[in-house]
């Protein structure tokens, strides 16, 4: 669940664990961008999928509109701001729980710290292993290059005109001494 | 004057309280809301 996707994304790996072919998707709308700016995925395609949340006795079922990415993921799928506002449902990170509205109350989606870890710890190796990828690092270098130079301002500074140095502490001429506007008095 | 159109189930007041509260909050804000689905091909 990512309450920063404007897309709901589901990975080709997931659509076929349900057996869908994909002849059946539709076409995308276009590409879209992601964390890195100026960077293009392109969708395989869309495709409407039932998504369920609840139990028998309180359930709510949408037809999601979801993209599907070639790429592989660490998760199943990513339900973005279309899914959340479709279902109303209202996500809390603090206690990794979502709830929404449903015919007979409200359903509470809950969530563990341990898988959360496990999943944050996949996606952490995935991405090592990516990193290390050589077309990847190529990829990224280029995209370094690309980039402009920061300027860097260290060593820079340099104090205002019109200043003048006036002693710490005027009962003792150890050496010490303010810089000051010249135009404040020096008490 | 027009007359609102609500979702369903809108009127639902949804809140968190301490009920939600894990035993320990763990480096709040750091791990991913993930929830297991059950996959199916109906």
């Amino acid at each position: 669940m990512d309450g920063g996707s404007n897309l709901n994304i589901i990975y080709l790996e997931t659509l076929d664990l349900l057996g869908i072919n994909r002849t059946q998707l539709q076409p995308s709308a276009g590409g879209f961008h992601g964390v890195v700016p100026g960077k293009k995925a392109l969708p395989l395609g869309r495709i409407d999928l039932p998504v369920c949340f609840g139990t028998a006795a309180n359930f709510i079922k949408e037809t999601l509109t979801i993209e599907v990415v070639g790429f592989r993921g660490t998760y199943h799928a990513i339900i973005g701001r279309p899914g959340y506002a479709k279902f109303m449902a209202i996500p809390n990170y603090t206690y990794l729980k979502l709830k929404m509205p449903g015919p007979k109350g409200v359903i509470t989606v809950s969530s563990s710290y341990e898988h959360a870890y496990e999943c944050d710890v996949k996606c952490v190796v995935y991405g090592e292993a990516l990193e290390s990828s050589t077309e990847h690092v190529s990829k990224l270098e280029a995209l370094a290059a690309e980039a402009p130079e920061p300027k860097r301002h260290a060593g820079s500074f340099k104090p205002a005109e019109g200043t003048k140095k006036i002693p710490l502490d005027p009962n003792h001429s150890d050496g010490k001494a303010l810089t000051i506007s010249a135009d404040l008095d020096p008490k | 004057m027009a007359v609102p159109q609500y979702l369903s189930w809108s009127s639902t007041p949804i809140t968190f309280d301490r009920d939600d509260h894990l035993d320990k909050v763990v480096a709040p804000g750091v791990y991913p809301l993930t929830v297991d689905p059950i996959i199916v091909n109906a």
